[in-house]
């Protein structure tokens, strides 16, 4: 069924199983995701959409391990995840996410060092993946000096010169202008195509899902429920896709 | 004047390449650099100072600025006697109730990010103490500790910890979740997380919160000079400031206090300067 065909055909990379997460609001707990199961296999680009409130990011965070399911399991490599950890580099929606104290290049060098790579080869990787995302002439700049769009190259430069497992991304260029947006979803496609990166990608833009993802998660909301998981590959054109998937969230959010 | 108007921007050095439509002259730049009108803001207090002195006609109410300078040039030469060594007493007695009380305020700080009680009590405390000046405590050391360098010590631990803990524990709190989640991605947590991004990222606070101590825990420590300078052994400025004025050398009294402002200010210049090449160059302070 997947086209990509490697050894691991089959063998999905990160598996989530009948995941329920809730959080505590001041006056109750909450249900945010409620029997969540999908699988998402390696080069994968993964795109889980749905409408505000439907608990996208929450199940994002689950996957990275800064929240833990009441119930289900997720696993990665078939065994289950632990604390957050840099074989799943997020590349957040907050455009200041860099380290404002180190420079472009230290703030993809510095993760690399922690993992134990050498001080010559995260030197040689940043560098190349800066350059991937087209900011060697602002290797050496602070982040302060940089623009929005400049800051999540980096951000995201960081999350794959790390080479992850899976790079997840909450919402990454919501917080952009439209004009930096659309180039930042082109250059996504592109580095993602050169790397072979697994993606996991949060939003809340129909359009956006269309564009980047071979398969769309469409969660429903309250709580987060899956609504479909479609192989884009099954349609015809994007815009049978994207009339497909305009229905489905139409009808999760009525349903609400 | 024809053609558009250009905007201003602070401190931005042109880039390399710019087109350069006009140099600004030298006299604007001097009459826009802050450093240069406070020159002569200084200049002009001594001149009306000295318009002062001249008019009163009384060196021991009010001396001349060159009386004052030369008492002030005389002390410095005057080695073991002089002023130096009050300015050496007294950078002593600061230096060892700030670090101390920066220590203290750490270990504050830590219990109130990681337990409800330990905010509670940081809290608490700080914002009882907050309108109570460190030397209203002198009685307390005094009873505790005699008149001794230790009491001297007391006061000014007293003075750093409450500014320092405040700003610490806010600047801790300051700092977004996403970089803690940055700094968790990374694989750091604990002990490691702290210092690699917690610390740097509420290093703005940390910064005011050590200015303000420092400064605070000066004031505490000249006025307690003044009070039991001699007795304790360790003089320092306000020790030497007092003692002049019963020897009634009024030009040294008022060095003294030129020497008192100038300690006071030359902190402040050393915190710029560590501002200026880490927060300021980083963007997290503008």
């Amino acid at each position: 069924m997947d086209g990509s065909g490697d050894i691991q055909a089959g063998q999905p990379l990160l598996e989530v199983e009948a995941a329920t997460i809730q959080y505590e609001s001041e006056a109750a707990v909450v249900v945010a995701i409620h029997q969540v199961s999908f699988s998402v296999r390696k080069g994968e680009r993964f795109v889980i959409l749905g409408r505000s409130g439907c608990g996208k990011s929450t199940l994002l965070k689950a996957i990275g391990g800064y929240l833990t399911p009441v119930e289900g399991r997720i696993t990665l490599h078939g065994k289950p995840i632990g604390s957050a950890g840099p074989d799943r580099m997020v590349v957040w929606q907050d455009p200041d996410q860099l380290l404002p104290w180190k420079t472009v290049r230290q703030n993809v060098v510095y993760p690399l060092t922690l993992t134990g790579v050498s001080k010559a080869e995260a030197n040689e990787r940043a560098d190349a993946f800066i350059a991937m995302v087209d900011l060697t002439r602002a290797a050496d700049q602070y982040p302060h000096q940089l623009s929005g769009g400049m800051k999540m190259r980096v951000a995201v430069a960081r999350g794959l010169a790390m080479k992850p497992a899976v790079l997840l991304m909450d919402e990454p260029f919501a917080a952009l202008d439209a004009l930096t947006r659309h180039r930042m979803q082109d250059e996504l496609l592109r580095l993602q195509a050169e790397t072979g990166a697994t993606v996991v990608f949060v939003t809340h833009d129909i359009a956006e899902a269309c564009k980047l993802a071979t398969r769309i998660l469409v969660l429903s909301p309250h709580p987060g429920q899956v609504k479909a998981n479609l192989d884009v590959g099954r349609f015809a054109s994007r815009e049978a896709l994207a009339d497909a998937v305009g229905s489905l969230i139409h009808d999760a959010g009525a349903r609400a | 004047m024809s053609g558009p108007e250009h905007f201003i921007v602070e401190k931005v050095e042109a880039p390399a390449g710019a087109r350069i439509l006009k140099p600004i002259p030298w006299w604007v730049q001097f009459k826009n650099n802050g450093m240069v009108r406070r020159v002569f803001v200084v200049l002009a207090i001594f001149l009306v100072w000295e318009l002062a002195a001249r008019q009163a006609n009384s060196p021991l109410l009010l001396p001349s600025v060159g009386d004052t300078l030369k008492a002030l040039v005389a002390s410095f030469k005057a080695g073991d006697m002089g002023i130096v060594s009050y300015i050496g007493e007294s950078l002593k007695s600061l230096l060892a109730g700030f670090v101390l009380g920066t220590i203290i305020a750490a270990i504050l700080t830590v219990f109130a990010v990681n337990t409800r009680i330990g905010e509670d009590f940081l809290s608490t405390v700080t914002s009882a103490f907050a309108p109570l000046p460190a030397v209203a405590i002198f009685p307390l050391a005094l009873m505790w500790f005699g008149i001794s360098w230790t009491s001297v010590v007391f006061i000014t631990t007293w003075a750093t910890v409450f500014p320092v803990a405040v700003a610490m524990f806010q600047g801790f709190r300051g700092v977004s979740q996403t970089l803690r989640f940055v700094g968790r991605n990374f694989g750091l947590s604990g002990f490691r997380h702290t210092v690699s991004i917690l610390i740097p990222a509420a290093l703005p606070s940390i910064m005011t919160g050590l200015r303000s101590g420092i400064s605070n825990a000066f004031r505490a420590l000249v006025a307690l000079e003044m009070v039991i300078g001699a007795a304790t052994g360790a003089g320092g400025l306000g020790w030497f400031v007092m003692a002049e004025k019963q020897n009634l050398e009024i030009p040294t009294v008022f060095a003294g206090i030129l020497a008192i402002m100038a300690v006071g200010l030359a902190f402040e210049g050393l915190f710029a300067v560590i501002e200026q090449r880490t927060v300021r160059r980083w963007g997290m302070l503008h």
